[in-house]
């Protein structure tokens, strides 16, 4: 029922645009994959391969321990969920879901039970006779994943499913889908460029860029324990620092910057050339004036340039050296502008990154 | 404040006369293209021979239906209307046959050369009805084919083929790929993708090239002639013998108006079959 996915070293291009410049990664079945990265990062020419719809100039893709280079998509039974929702306009609702039973020879008699039961699974529970175009944009999603989960997928694909819905609605079809997903039990593959979905949805991230995967990684270690530059700075927000490195102890490294030292706890760090320093700005601890310095922590001081109140928090923008960094802080501080600071950052939340 | 006001009012104003003035031309040029000429060839088919019509008369002082009385005597008119239809029905369906896979090729696949080759489609246009005709009657004799209705019907095909192509394949060219990728994605083969996706989103322009592929092809006069008299009269063949040397405007009427029935019908029902149903699915929210 549900597959794993390998793909070795895969390679595409338009042209002269390398889009995949040599993919490899390995998927468990049931597990929900994020392809994650900017526009043009090669996510959605990856999935499109995976899908068979484009043909890789080399590598390799695997369901399980099938070959599937040569095999035409319409053998493949994966099924996808397209941003434009690909709806056929010239049939009802019913109709689409039911195309795909019809299309893998699903016994006629089967069709009405399985439509119904993925109808009432995605909430469409008595709309089979309407057209697409009669249905709101989130309804109209909803019969595409009907469509895709009543073939019963190897393999679940989605194509930026959610970017035509609105922000209140994309967070609840998006938990809709993870359940459903966890339901069947369906290895799933989703592009996004949107990291707080990608968080949010994934057992895994694949984060990417300019056709390269940067990092391969849990939620939580893709944000807590970015491996370079790249992905600390697209997941989440993150102020980076150029560095270099200035020695290390049993458990701690030091660090040279322009503006001062910093200490970093050791996460095992290995390549030390070509590094910056990181550190998330809900990390950042304001210090009182003339207050003690905490044990463990780094201490970023400068002057505060503005302070935006975001409602759940307040971001303040600071100029330390010729840098500006940026701190989340709870809601009710009031720090006005072009007063000096001081912040603490712990050692064990300030984190070494590649380039 | 106040000039903003009556600037306001003032642009409201022009609205509404344009509002008014842009239906109103279209109206008027609507009446100068149809209903005078129309009306025109129904009086004139109704003018009785012993009272003739001529200037300054507005209106021709005494009708008879001599004149359709003349023309359904003399002439096998029901017989060419039968030939007409006949013909007409071969090319619709011949031209068809033969579009639907060539615009997919055309508008789908990527084939070298493709571009130059849309162009190339469009230059039996741009050649004169007659010098078609002449070369493709002595063509069509050495094979065998005049004066049959497979003769005459395909050689309508090929001077109706060019607006047909083009049609289907802009149609072809406007499926969204996401449609057909969701069709092959859920196990449709190239086949069902054909049958199931593209054939009914090209449904409307594959009715309107239809439609004026039916109509060309009733209309055609060059080909019809050289290739079909004298064995298969058409409509127009014998529309054109009051044309000729021996003008006469009423009996040419009558024939006019004959000939516009099944174009009429044809309209009617196809636009009562494109309407809501296929327009809607093609324009729909996607």
């Amino acid at each position: 029922m549900s597959v794993s996915l390998t793909v070795s070293d895969l390679k595409m291009a338009y042209g002269d645009f390398q889009a995949l410049k040599g993919v490899s990664f390995h998927i468990e079945p049931g597990q929900f994959v994020t392809l994650l990265g900017p526009s043009g990062c090669g996510k959605t020419t990856l999935l499109r391969c995976i899908a068979g719809f484009l043909e890789p100039q080399s590598g390799e893709i695997r369901f399980g321990d099938k070959r599937m280079n040569d095999v035409p998509p319409h053998k493949r039974n994966t099924a996808m969920c397209f941003q434009s929702y690909a709806l056929f306009p010239h049939k009802t609702i019913y109709e689409n879901i039911r195309f795909g039973l019809r299309m893998h020879k699903v016994p006629a008699a089967e069709h009405d039970a399985l439509i119904q039961k993925a109808m009432d699974m995605v909430g469409l529970t008595g709309l089979g006779g309407r057209k697409p175009y009669a249905l709101s944009g989130g309804q109209q999603q909803r019969v595409a994943l009907a469509r895709c989960v009543v073939v019963r997928p190897d393999l679940l694909l989605f194509d930026e499913p959610l970017s035509n819905l609105d922000a209140k609605l994309r967070e609840k079809v998006r938990v809709e889908i993870r359940e459903l997903q966890k339901e069947l039990g369906v290895t799933a593959i989703y592009v996004t460029h949107d990291q707080a979905e990608a968080l949010a949805i994934s057992d895994v991230i694949i984060a990417m860029n300019h056709g390269v995967i940067e990092q391969i990684a849990s939620p939580r270690t893709i944000y807590d324990k970015s491996a370079n530059r790249f992905v600390a700075d697209f997941i989440g927000t993150a102020n980076l620092l150029h560095c270099k490195y200035a020695g290390r102890d049993a458990c701690n490294l030091t660090l040279d910057t322009d503006i001062g030292g910093f200490t970093v706890t050791d996460d095992g760090y290995d390549r030390l050339d070509d590094i910056s320093v990181s550190w998330r700005p809900e990390d950042m601890t304001p210090l009182p004036e003339g207050g003690e310095i905490p044990q463990g922590c780094n201490v970023i001081s400068g002057m505060v340039r503005n302070s935006v109140y975001m409602g759940d928090r307040l971001d303040i923008f600071m100029h330390s050296g010729d840098h500006v960094f940026r701190a989340s802080v709870a809601r009710d501080y009031d720090i006005p502008e072009g007063s000096p600071i001081r912040f603490a950052v712990p050692y064990g939340k300030t984190r070494i990154v590649q380039g | 404040m106040k000039n903003k006001q009556a600037a306001k009012s003032r642009r409201s104003l022009t609205k509404k006369l344009l509002a008014f003035l842009i239906p109103a031309c279209i109206g008027l040029i609507f009446l100068a293209w149809i209903v005078v000429p129309m009306g025109m060839a129904v009086l004139w088919s109704l003018v009785n021979p012993d009272y003739p019509w001529s200037y300054p008369q507005m209106f021709p002082s005494n009708l008879s239906l001599y004149h359709w009385d003349h023309v359904f005597r003399y002439t096998d008119i029901l017989g060419a209307i039968k030939n007409s239809l006949i013909v007409a029905a071969m090319t619709t369906i011949g031209c068809s046959v033969l579009a639907l896979p060539t615009a997919y090729a055309i508008g789908r696949r990527k084939l070298i050369g493709g571009e130059a080759f849309k162009i190339a489609m469009l230059l039996p246009m741009a050649m004169p009805g007659m010098a078609m005709a002449i070369f493709l009657g002595r063509l069509f004799a050495q094979w065998g084919l005049s004066n049959s209705y497979t003769g005459v019907a395909m050689a309508h095909i090929l001077c109706t083929m060019p607006l047909m192509l083009r049609i289907l394949t802009v149609s072809f060219e406007s499926v969204p790929q996401d449609i057909v990728d969701a069709a092959s994605n859920l196990g449709a083969s190239p086949w069902a993708r054909f049958k199931e996706v593209y054939v009914p989103m090209i449904i409307p322009g594959l009715i309107a090239g239809c439609i004026f592929t039916f109509i060309g092809s009733m209309e055609e006069f060059n080909l019809s002639f050289i290739i079909g008299a004298p064995a298969i009269q058409t409509v127009p063949t014998i529309l054109y013998s009051y044309l000729g040397y021996n003008f006469l405007r009423t009996n040419a009427s009558v024939v006019t108006l004959v000939m516009m029935v099944p174009n009429i019908i044809v309209l009617m029902v196809t636009e009562r079959f494109i309407k809501t149903e296929y327009l809607g699915a093609a324009l729909g929210k996607m």
